[in-house]
């Protein structure tokens, strides 16, 4: 597999990979962990003619913790934020989730800007981010942009990123009470068949006052599963409660299938992850 | 059987995806692949036939226009009455299965390069194969090109499977158009081409009854099998199905009547060929599963049906009712009995008690296999498809300091030839392992060979080896004894040192007195004459080391009359007749029933295969294989649609087993040895590709039997098993 030839240029500041993208529009890709791109241009599925790799954009790297916020730069890759004890302690749903992000392999070249702007539906990070209604941070021509989780992901591997913005960090809000993220990994892609992200805030009578369901990997793209949140919240999270909330969680989704998995089969597995998911975050609660 | 002809380039008709219709040849990688996507090709696309069972229907698309029918040949195997064994038994099992295509997928796609010496005229072809002395061989065949000019080299080997073993379009291309050009060319396969062009293995279609007595006595089996051979004849693609499985059916059991119709069917697809187990996998999965079935049927211990219907261990040497094969020792009852002890077989039926009280599934599958190793004599490698022996070549060279050269026609391919050869000549010759060197593929280096496959490097390249090393002991014997003035019988030989034997008679004593007084005298004589001092010829001492031994070997002062200089042995070593290793294998698994998730809890392994060379690498075998073996029985399958097209040729869509799927396997051994080799060594390398799907599919429908579920094909991904699960429900989840 050897991909068409292209040229590859090296940025070392965010404002400059905004203006070489500006420069040459369609036939540029920006470079992240290159864990899609690299093999879609090996099989020449993609073929770009340049290549912004943002790596050496010191800017984008590192975890930085706010008082209101923990900023996650883009070019973070899964495998850091897997070993980051910082984020163990502020936000442990993100090292939990980016454990179980395929392999070794791609945890340390993959990287978290990367699989958003990606925003594959099979993907993990859209639903984890979704779940913990993070912003997300870009730059582009007309300067810096945060764009809320919740209007990010506009479709199947289409996200509210201009063409030259680059995706520069992801803000995710502080405290957040602890998620889950449960996840049926393709055993050979490493890819969700089934991945739910549930994160839940109790008061203290143990009422729901809050409930963030992020979906992926059953449909065309990555969604919040609103209809199952609104069971939950106001309730006491009985299993009727639950069961209620498994029984809409696939409303608005559009079933996809494969080898794997048929659409069918993904129907009913959605729910009884979403109902695993709620029992493991009270469990862990507890 | 009709063998359609294969060029190495379709002419006019494509007939699977992945059959190569032109070659470009550049001076870089990335020129050649921007040249290959400027060829335009038309095609013209034709109806397609995928399915052995399908395909092999008189209506079905041809795969060849010159052969009326897609079904390569029909072989029937038979013994006894079935038909008289039906109307006498008790219960009836009949099954249906699907022993699906899988893709080999060696970590090492398939590379040669291949380069042509004008000044010599020789052609030397590096390949990634199993077999380099045959593909030199064919490669003289097909290209027309003298075989003493061709060098084959394959070294260190990244994976085979069987899948290296024969010859590939791609050697032929690389070395003709080497020759053609004068230049080196080079190709290594994509892995879209590996998954589309290198042979597949398995894909049978199988239909069987099983008859039993009350107690759980098989008497007679009937199957009808469909097997795939792809839309070329590839080296053994016919005898795969025919031999390897066929007439395996019965397995470790005595079972007298037999009536089986094995089909070799053309379709569409890769070329389906030898895939570790090559055969016997197809056909213990068969066996084992009915087994399983006749024992719920008649609501028996599937442990105690096997038992009832083992081959009894003084029968042996047991010939098959079908006369096909005689399986040379086995002792199977100990080693089934062991493999339980080791899972603890009673207890985890009390905790599968428990447990279904609980509302969860737990099963037990068990897999008592045996199958054949160290493929040979020739008259049987012809009889399944190979146009040639069953020998294989060995030499041990030993130099004059005493070092050894072990030559082995055998080719490594990630089998740890370099230790365990070198393991049988250090016991053999009584030297350090260290002393050792292992030369293979490369047939510049190692005069012959047949290579590595069907687990015979150990039973039949090991023992070819021994023999040798028997023989420079020998002729070591008649040069120390020469030396040492006394006759070879009078020595023993020991940890790398020739010895008198501590009693001796009073005449051999005089003997050598009278022969050391005469070397004195001549000594002296030489020292007179020429002034040099005569080396020392050992017989002043009572014992000569090796390494002295091979040192007088060479330095010819003092050597028994006609005795050829030198300590260099060669042998084809020929067996007499194939070994047949055993074993039994138990899984437990849980099965989440909400999802059909299946969690392995425990994977026994018990093998028995003689002598054990190198307990680790056996065991390497048996975790390998074991990996494979769930890779088939959980995970993988190569799925073509109604046109021909293989879905998911790439490590993304096609689950092969990671190290996440593999469960922790406990191994153990039995040994019974065989007679037919002096090392009592039979094959290892494919039991557990073989015995591990039927323990693991076992397991599951043991674990889903209360909820009704009878059969799930391979594999049993969960969404197979949830629906499974649905359908003997009688629900309608779906």
């Amino acid at each position: 597999v050897i991909a068409a030839s292209f040229d590859y240029v090296t940025p070392t500041r965010v404002g400059e990979a905004v203006a070489l993208m500006r420069e040459h529009g369609e036939r540029a890709r920006f470079l992240a962990g290159g864990h899609s791109l690299i093999p879609a241009m090996k099989l020449r599925r993609l073929r770009p003619q340049l290549l912004i790799d943002l790596g050496g954009i010191a800017e984008l790297h590192g975890v930085h913790v706010g008082p209101q916020v923990v900023t996650i730069g883009a070019l973070t890759t899964h495998g850091e934020i897997a070993a980051s004890a910082l984020l163990r302690s502020v936000a442990p749903l993100l090292p939990e989730a980016a454990k179980v992000v395929s392999d070794p392999l791609i945890r340390n070249r993959g990287t978290l800007g990367g699989a958003l702007a990606q925003a594959d539906p099979e993907g993990d990070w859209p639903a984890v981010i979704l779940a913990l209604d993070a912003t997300i941070v870009a730059q582009g021509q007309q300067g810096e942009r945060r764009i809320a989780a919740d209007n990010f992901f506009l479709g199947p591997r289409h996200t509210a990123l201009a063409p030259d913005e680059v995706l520069t960090a992801v803000e995710v809000p502080l405290p957040r009470t602890r998620g889950i993220y449960l996840k049926r990994m393709h055993p050979a892609s490493g890819y969700a068949v089934v991945g739910v992200v549930v994160v839940l805030r109790r008061d203290e009578d143990g009422t729901c006052v809050e409930a963030r369901i992020g979906v992926t990997g059953v449909g065309a793209y990555t969604l919040r599963a609103k209809a199952a949140e609104a069971q939950l919240v106001g309730s006491r999270l009985t299993a009727e409660r639950i069961r209620a909330a498994a029984a809409v969680v696939g409303a608005q989704v559009q079933f996809i299938g494969d080898g794997q998995a048929s659409a069918a089969y993904r129907r009913h597995l959605l729910p009884v992850y979403l109902r695993r998911a709620i029992e493991q975050v009270l469990k862990v609660g507890e | 059987l009709h063998a359609p002809e294969h060029h190495a380039l379709a002419i006019d008709t494509v007939r699977f995806q992945g059959e190569g219709i032109a070659v470009v040849v550049a001076e870089h990688p990335a020129i050649a692949r921007d040249a290959l996507e400027a060829i335009e090709v038309k095609y013209t696309p034709l109806p397609a036939a995928s399915d052995p069972r399908e395909a092999a229907r008189p209506d079905a698309p041809g795969v060849h226009a010159d052969h009326g029918s897609n079904i390569a040949f029909s072989f029937p195997i038979k013994a006894g009455s079935f038909v008289r064994a039906s109307r006498r038994a008790d219960v009836r099992v009949g099954l249906r299965l699907h022993n699906q295509n899988l893709v080999p997928g060696a970590l090492e796609p398939r590379s040669v390069l291949a380069e042509y010496h004008a000044s010599t005229g020789q052609l030397t072809v590096h390949s990634s194969t199993q077999a380099p002395h045959n593909i030199k061989r064919m490669l003289a065949d097909v290209l027309r090109f003298p075989e003493q000019l061709i060098r084959v080299v394959a070294p260190d080997v990244g994976g085979g499977f069987g899948a290296k073993l024969h010859l590939y379009p791609e050697e032929v291309l690389c070395a003709a158009i080497a020759r053609d050009l004068g230049r080196p060319v080079k190709w290594t396969a994509t892995r879209s081409e590996d998954f589309l062009a290198t042979n597949h293995g398995r894909d049978h279609i199988q239909e069987l009854e099983v008859v039993a007595r009350r107690d759980g006595t098989i008497t007679g089996i009937k199957a009808e099998i469909y097997a795939n051979l792809g839309a070329y004849l590839s080296g053994m693609g016919p005898g795969v199905p025919a031999v390897n499985c066929g007439m395996m059916l019965t397995g470790v059991y005595k079972i007298r009547n037999v009536e089986v119709l094995v089909h070799g069917v053309y379709t569409h697809t890769s070329r389906v060929d030898t895939y570790r187990g090559a055969g016997r996998p197809e056909a213990t999965y068969l066996i084992e599963r009915a087994v399983d079935a006749v024992a719920r049927e008649l609501g028996l211990d599937p442990a105690e049906v096997r038992r009832r219907n083992f081959i009894p261990s003084d029968a042996f040497p047991y010939r098959l009712p079908t006369r096909g094969f005689t399986y040379d020792s086995g002792d199977y009852a100990p080693n089934l009995q062991k493999a339980l002890d080791l899972v603890g077989y009673d207890e985890l039926r009390e905790r599968q008690a428990a447990l279904r009280r609980e509302g969860r599934y737990m099963g037990i599958g068990i897999c008592t296999y045996t199958e054949f190793t160290g493929i040979g004599p020739g008259a049987v490698l012809n009889m399944i498809g190979f146009q040639y022996g069953g020998w294989e070549y060995g030499r041990v060279q030993v130099h004059a300091t005493g070092k050894v050269t072990v030559y082995s026609g055998s080719a490594d391919h990630g089998q740890g030839h370099a230790t365990s050869f070198a393991q049988i000549a250090a016991d053999a010759l009584g030297l350090p392992v260290e002393d050792i060197d292992v030369v293979q593929g490369d047939t510049a280096r190692v005069g012959f060979g047949n290579g590595t496959f069907n687990s015979r490097s150990m039973p039949v390249g090991g023992t070819a080896i021994k023999l040798c090393c028997d023989r420079i002991i020998a002729k070591g014997r008649r040069i120390a004894a020469h030396a040492l003035g006394v006759q070879p019988r009078e020595l023993i030989y020991a940890d790398g040192i020739f010895r008198l034997r501590p009693r001796r008679g009073s005449v051999p004593m005089a003997a050598r007195a009278i022969g050391q007084t005469r070397r004195r005298i001549v000594g002296m004589a030489v020292k007179k004459v020429s002034g040099f001092v005569m080396p020392t010829d050992g017989l002043d001492s009572d014992a000569l080391s090796f390494a002295e031994v091979a040192r007088l070997a060479h330095f010819v002062s003092t050597f028994p009359k006609g005795l050829e200089p030198g300590l260099d042995e060669q042998i084809f070593y020929e067996p007499s007749d194939m070994t047949f290793p055993f074993g039994s294998y138990v899984a437990a698994v849980e099965v989440d029933v909400e999802t059909g998730d299946v969690q392995v809890e425990r994977f026994v392994a018990v093998d028995d295969c003689g002598t054990i060379i190198n307990p680790l690498l056996a065991r390497g075998q048996i975790h390998g294989g074991v990996a494979q073996g769930l890779g088939q029985a959980l995970l993988e399958g190569a799925v073509y649609t109604d046109d021909g097209i293989l879905e998911g040729d790439n490590w993304m869509r096609y689950a092969f087993p990671r190290a996440a799927h593999i469960p922790h396997i406990e191994t153990d051994h039995t040994v019974t040895l065989t007679p037919l080799n002096p090392l009592g060594v039979k094959g290892l390398g494919e039991a557990a590709t073989i015995a591990t799907p039927p323990a693991l599919v076992n397991a599951v429908l043991d674990a889903l039997a209360p909820l009704g579920v009878t059969h799930i094909d391979m594999p049993l991904s969960a969404e197979r098993v949830w629906s499974a699960i649905d359908q003997a429900q009688g629900g309608n989840r779906l």
